[in-house]
């Protein structure tokens, strides 16, 4: 009669055990419920990347579109030159003309371009001799009963200002 | 891909990682948990542990996520399940783990007798039978060392850290495992009154 070790015999007992476990597992179940898991992660993810997208490229149209849309704002109050002309006159006294002696109650200035002579007859040739033009512009006061009764000329100049001076004139001074 | 890339993916929902994972550790992780609280809870514990895997921020005993410098994805897996059996364990079991080892030996009173065993006389199938029914009698910290060093064949090291105890505590646990078992099985010895106890159990004559 030939016996084991009972060391050895319980060794090969956990053995067959063991082999006889590796046949053992979950159920269809079990791998079905984890799967359908797996698939409800990823769509779930899937959701959020794609919120996340279109909240990503909403950020970004606002970005891009609230600077385009200050830029357009202020163009369209800005003058196209960045330097601001600004006009302004300068003119002379008032001369007196013929029926200047005549009373009169009230009356208008009519603006008209004369010729440039005109400036000599008054002793003003020095005026606005930095224009070449043939004619120069002139306010003539006309009184009710339509008689002119003195003039002054006038020579309209355009400053160019710096565009950062801080305020934009439009300035004219009759 | 390593593991803990597989991990990544499967928690981004990719089911092909996921499918990797849950075939190379399902198995294991089932047979671990049949043996410490049945067939029937080890399919729960086998789905509980893969959905901590999958939502670790959201389920116990997961410690935080798979750290690669702490474990094996296996090991990990493993502790997972620890954290199901031992909720699932009767507080019977559940008390015998607050034992010192001592008390537990003592608890477990048995001396590995050297009279021959029963399993050298049955069939391969009564044999894996008789092996089956006295594990499941042991205690549970010792039903858990013999499980994992010799029915998973981990490592006496992976095995402490799945138990959370010192090598030290495995090997003692284990050894007195296999002294209880033995004890218990030679007690299957049929005497003329104990024959029909193994019901379908066919002694072989030995020559």
């Amino acid at each position: 009669m030939k016996t084991l070790d009972p060391h050895d015999s319980l060794n090969a007992g956990l053995r067959a055990v063991a082999e006889d476990d590796e046949h053992d597992g979950t159920s269809s179940r079990v791998s079905m419920r984890l799967l359908a898991e797996v698939h409800a992660i990823g769509a779930a993810r899937r959701r959020r990347m794609m919120l996340l997208s279109l909240s990503a490229a909403a950020a970004v149209v606002v970005a891009i579109s609230i600077p385009a849309w200050r830029a357009l704002s202020s163009s369209s109050e800005q003058p196209a030159l960045d330097a601001p002309v600004v006009s302004r006159e300068l003119v002379t006294e008032f001369f007196p003309l013929t029926y200047s002696n005549v009373p009169a109650r009230g009356g208008y200035v009519v603006r008209m371009q004369v010729p440039r002579s005109a400036l000599a007859s008054f002793g003003a040739a020095a005026f606005a001799s930095d224009t070449p033009a043939s004619n120069v512009l002139a306010d003539v006061v006309i009184g009710n009963d339509g008689l002119a009764r003195a003039v002054r000329f006038v020579q309209v100049v355009n400053d160019r200002r710096p565009a950062n001076d801080g305020r934009r004139e439009r300035e004219q001074t009759p | 891909m390593d593991d803990a890339g597989l991990i990544a993916l499967a928690r981004r929902g990719d089911a092909v990682a996921f499918s990797r994972l849950f075939s190379g550790f399902e198995r294991p992780i089932f047979r671990y948990a049949a043996h410490m609280c049945g067939r029937d809870a080890a399919d729960d514990i086998v789905q509980e542990t893969f959905l901590a895997l999958l939502r670790p921020s959201t389920s116990p005993g997961t410690g935080g996520g798979f750290d690669p410098n702490k474990g094996t994805v296996g090991n990990y897996l493993f502790g997972i399940a620890r954290h199901f059996v031992l909720k699932r364990l009767s507080a019977k079991d559940l008390a015998t783990y607050a034992l010192d080892e001592d008390d537990l030996s003592a608890k477990a009173s048995a001396k590995a007798d050297e009279q021959p065993s029963v399993l050298e006389n049955l069939s391969r199938a009564e044999t894996v039978h008789a092996v089956r029914a006295a594990i499941a009698t042991l205690p549970a910290p010792y039903r858990e060392a013999i499980v994992l060093c010799e029915l998973q064949e981990l490592s006496y090291a992976d095995a402490a850290t799945v138990a959370q105890c010192p090598v030290g505590t495995i090997r003692s646990r284990l050894h007195r495992a296999k002294e209880l078992l033995m004890t218990k099985l030679a007690a299957m010895q049929p005497g003329p009154a104990e024959a029909g106890h193994y019901a379908g159990a066919r002694l072989r004559k030995t020559v």
